[in-house]
């Protein structure tokens, strides 16, 4: 299959499983939790996207950790967003077989929230780190080095993690019915994934700066997706805290938005593995008669 | 070397890369200097047609395989075409060649970083025919530890295909 239209299957991808997610937070207002709807409003159906950005992701991250040299920052980078993308798999069917067993007497299906709790936990955390090993990768080359701009935008994702740091509280409070599932330490682990998610957005930052330098190609595109998921995950988190009369008009897309980012590392992935595709096309004409 | 002025100085002089106070002495010599200003006349004419090839094969890479086969092969025919005969060739615009050749696919700030940091380790004492080999090699070993294997084999194999002479 050629670039663009791969490209556009991913961006499609996403577009079409943001949109089902800001479905199914508009069908909560019309069924509540526990309550029966139709399938494809479930709560967690839409997992089922997820899950295909991750198995994607995580094929050609593979792919890329494979063409990278062995002991280099970035096969360890590569190598991290693959298992990452694993544990996101792992993550969402957990929540699609708790969420299966919603209502049930066993209480069988208690463990897997806070096991898919631990496995987002350890997604973002291993996402993090190899963002920050990728940005490492280009340094030597004198790449990324951040502006006057770069420096408040980072200053402004810091200011907001104190406020950040309150939200799990207030999930937990929201989430009713389903908060004895959580385990003591998830609940208190939990309380870093804001400050991982404004870890990946500084991180993003520092890669769109990357991307910025090496100029046009697929290097600069791929490490794009990677600062815009950086910015709608954070964007999904702030947005509702805005106190500003009809906000939640903008909540409901953008936690969408947030929520289906996933195929923005999906797409610079993808992008990084067709700067390998490219590579041997253009070595091949090169190569002598 | 002409009147002073190494092929680098004389590259970096027509991508406006060049220091001010060295920019400022080739300036003052070309107000005086018909022979140098006109080398720099057909140096920039030689560069906006290699940028034109290399944004074509960026072009090319968008497109579908057979069409971005057929625009790579035109593609290198010509910048073979533009390139000058290998009498005159320099090490310059050789690096003006690859540059061309794999910005499109690197981005050309990444490959204008790859190349400085290959000349300063590769090239110390300046690039010529005989450091060549040695400046493709490290050029490699830039590009490789940060966009792959392949990408690291198409650099060595580009530089490679570019026979340099001294001027």
């Amino acid at each position: 299959m050629g670039k663009r239209p791969a490209v556009a299957m991913l961006w499609t991808g996403y577009a079409l499983t943001a949109v089902w997610a800001m479905s199914i937070r508009v069908a909560l207002g019309f069924y509540p939790l526990g309550e029966p709807r139709p399938f494809l409003l479930r709560p967690f159906a839409f997992s089922v996207g997820l899950i295909v950005a991750n198995a994607v992701t995580l094929f050609f991250a593979w792919k890329v950790r494979g063409d990278a040299p062995p002991r280099t920052r970035a096969r360890t980078a590569w190598l991290l967003i693959a298992i990452s993308a694993a544990a996101e798999i792992v993550r969402y069917g957990l929540l699609r077989a708790a969420a299966s067993r919603l209502g049930a007497p066993s209480p069988g299906s208690v463990p897997l929230f806070p096991l898919s709790a631990a496995a987002g936990l350890i997604a973002t955390a291993l996402l993090l780190i190899a963002f920050g090993a990728l940005w490492s990768a280009f340094r030597p080359l004198g790449l990324g080095r951040l502006g006057v701009a770069h420096w408040i935008g980072i200053a402004a994702i810091v200011a907001t993690i104190p406020v950040l740091l309150k939200l799990p509280a207030q999930g937990a409070q929201a989430l009713g019915a389903l908060a004895p599932a959580r385990l003591p330490l998830i609940v208190r682990l939990q309380q870093f994934d804001p400050v991982l998610i404004a870890g990946c957005a500084i991180a993003g930052i520092f890669l769109v700066r990357t991307g910025k330098d090496a100029g046009r190609g697929p290097l600069a595109a791929g490490f794009r997706c990677v600062g815009l998921f950086g910015l709608v995950r954070m964007a999904a988190l702030v947005v509702p805290l805005i106190p500003v009369s009809g906000i939640q008009w903008i909540e409901v897309p953008a936690t969408g938005a947030g929520i289906a980012s996933d195929w923005l590392i999906t797409l610079a992935v993808y992008y990084r593995w067709r700067l390998t595709i490219e590579s041997r096309e253009l070595t091949a004409r090169l190569a002598p008669d | 070397m002409q009147h002073g002025f190494t092929e680098q100085e004389w590259m970096e002089f027509s991508e406006g890369a060049m220091g001010a106070s060295s920019r400022s002495r080739l300036e003052a010599h070309l107000a005086v200097c018909a022979e140098c200003a006109a080398k720099l006349d057909a140096i920039r004419v030689w560069h906006q047609r290699l940028s034109t090839e290399g944004e074509r094969l960026r072009v090319a890479m968008e497109l579908p395989e057979i069409d971005r086969e057929r625009m790579l092969a035109q593609s290198l025919e010509r910048i073979a075409a533009e390139y000058p005969s290998a009498e005159r060739r320099g090490p310059a615009e050789a690096l003006a060649a690859l540059r061309a050749l794999l910005g499109p696919v690197f981005g050309a700030g990444m490959i204008r970083a790859a190349v400085d940091a290959a000349l300063e380790r590769g090239a110390p004492g300046g690039i010529n025919a005989a450091s060549w080999s040695a400046f493709a090699a490290e050029l490699r070993e830039m590009i490789q530890p940060a966009c792959g294997l392949a990408a690291g084999f198409l650099a060595l194999r580009a530089a490679m295909s570019l026979a340099v002479a001294d001027r």
